[in-house]
């Protein structure tokens, strides 16, 4: 007996999982009575079966590395914030010294001062120096930045001169310390120097209490 | 895992490497066992599966991100493998009568392995026995059965893997799965 193509059609359509419930039952009530369907159907089912236990398959080993070898080269940008993101401490030192070389200098070069808590001063623009006239007294530190200094008077506390020179008509004029800062790395010295005295003061501060 | 997907491939197109890598670790099996049932060899389908991620690497920008990614790598994979048969016309097939004998065809001459346990001969035999099935399929029926039965995907995806009606695909896995089971009834 020959069957009607349209049931091998029919067999496709339930092994796709496309068919109607009312086609199944077509297929099924007619492989009931038709002993050559029911073989093809079943041998279409053995394919299946066959094609779907086929094992899976594992890419070689170093698959992934021989793709990445290949690539074409990665833009720089990104291998610097994958750099950044595996190595935090790194990253977070070298943002740190940046950030505190651009202020030590920007204080090294930010604008000429001068601080003195009492007393006149004298300026002399011309020779760009500071002069503690005669018979003056400063109480209290002076610092002058960017000017020479010049001291005729007295100045009772400590002095510093960045970036100038100082002069002094005689020694025991200044009750205090004399210093003078011209380069940048005894700028840098000094910025250090002061904050670990005040680390230190806030310390014994706190064991006065 | 379509999200997470996504967000490897938006790594990808700033640029980077290391996001691929992930992308060829997730799909590397799949890709091979396609290229493997395509071509028949295991050396051949290495360098197609690779060469489809570099593709996939290098044309990153003309995936759109809303489709399915695996379906537009299937889909470089899969023509490439096409391009690759196309290219390659074999030497000689195992059943062409071997010249100046009669009926005896290249299968006689291939040497038997060492004998296994009986239970790996048979599974080995029938994997054997499936992939050369396939793999004497007509390219047109071999993508489709491959994509549908290897890779498990449904008609829709495999009719815009192929770039063709879903009704094409159908047919041609009706006549795929009869071809084969043609070629298992006379093994």
């Amino acid at each position: 007996m020959k069957c009607p193509a349209e049931i091998i059609v029919l067999m496709h359509e339930v092994l796709d999982e496309e068919a109607t419930n009312e086609q199944r039952r077509e297929l099924f009530d007619h492989l009931q009575t038709c002993h050559d369907c029911k073989e093809h159907y079943d041998e279409l089912k053995k394919t299946e079966s066959f094609l779907l236990s086929s094992p899976s398959l594992k890419a070689p080993d170093g698959f992934t590395s021989k793709v990445m070898e290949q690539l074409p080269q990665e833009k720089r940008t990104v291998w610097m914030k994958r750099w950044m993101k595996s190595h935090p401490l790194v990253t977070a030192a070298i943002l740190f010294l940046v950030l505190m070389a651009g202020s030590v200098y920007s204080s090294w070069t930010s604008e000429d001062q001068l601080s003195a808590l009492s007393g006149n001063l004298r300026f002399d623009q011309e020779t760009n120096t500071v002069i503690v006239p005669e018979g003056e007294v400063i109480e209290g530190d002076l610092t002058v930045k960017n000017r020479n200094l010049e001291i005729e008077g007295q100045v009772k506390g400590d002095v510093l001169v960045i970036n100038g020179e100082q002069y002094m008509a005689s020694a025991g004029q200044v009750t205090g310390e004399i210093e003078e800062v011209d380069h940048i790395l005894d700028w840098t010295w000094y910025q250090i120097k002061n904050l670990l005295q005040d680390v230190g003061n806030l310390f014994s501060s706190e064991d006065n209490k | 895992m379509d999200a997470i997907v996504k967000r490897i491939v938006l790594k990808v197109r700033k640029g980077d490497h290391n996001a691929f890598g992930e992308l060829v670790e997730l799909y590397k099996d799949r890709v091979f066992a396609l290229a493997y049932r395509m071509l028949g060899n295991r050396q051949e389908a290495e360098d197609v599966a690779q060469e489809a991620f570099i593709r996939a690497y290098t044309n990153i920008d003309r995936y759109q991100i809303d489709r399915k990614f695996s379906t537009w790598l299937y889909r470089i994979a899969t023509n490439l493998s096409i391009d690759r048969m196309r290219k390659k016309k074999p030497d000689y097939y195992l059943d062409a009568e071997v010249s100046g004998t009669e009926g005896l065809t290249m299968y006689s001459q291939i040497s038997t392995d060492e004998p296994l346990p009986e239970e790996e001969v048979v599974s080995l035999e029938a994997q054997e026995g499936i992939h050369q099935a396939i793999l004497s399929l007509p390219a047109k029926y071999r993508s489709a059965i491959t994509l549908k039965y290897i890779q498990e995907l449904s008609l829709k995806e495999i009719s815009e893997i192929l770039d063709l009606p879903v009704g094409t695909v159908k047919t041609r896995i009706h006549r795929g799965r009869e071809a084969l089971r043609k070629k298992l009834r006379e093994q």
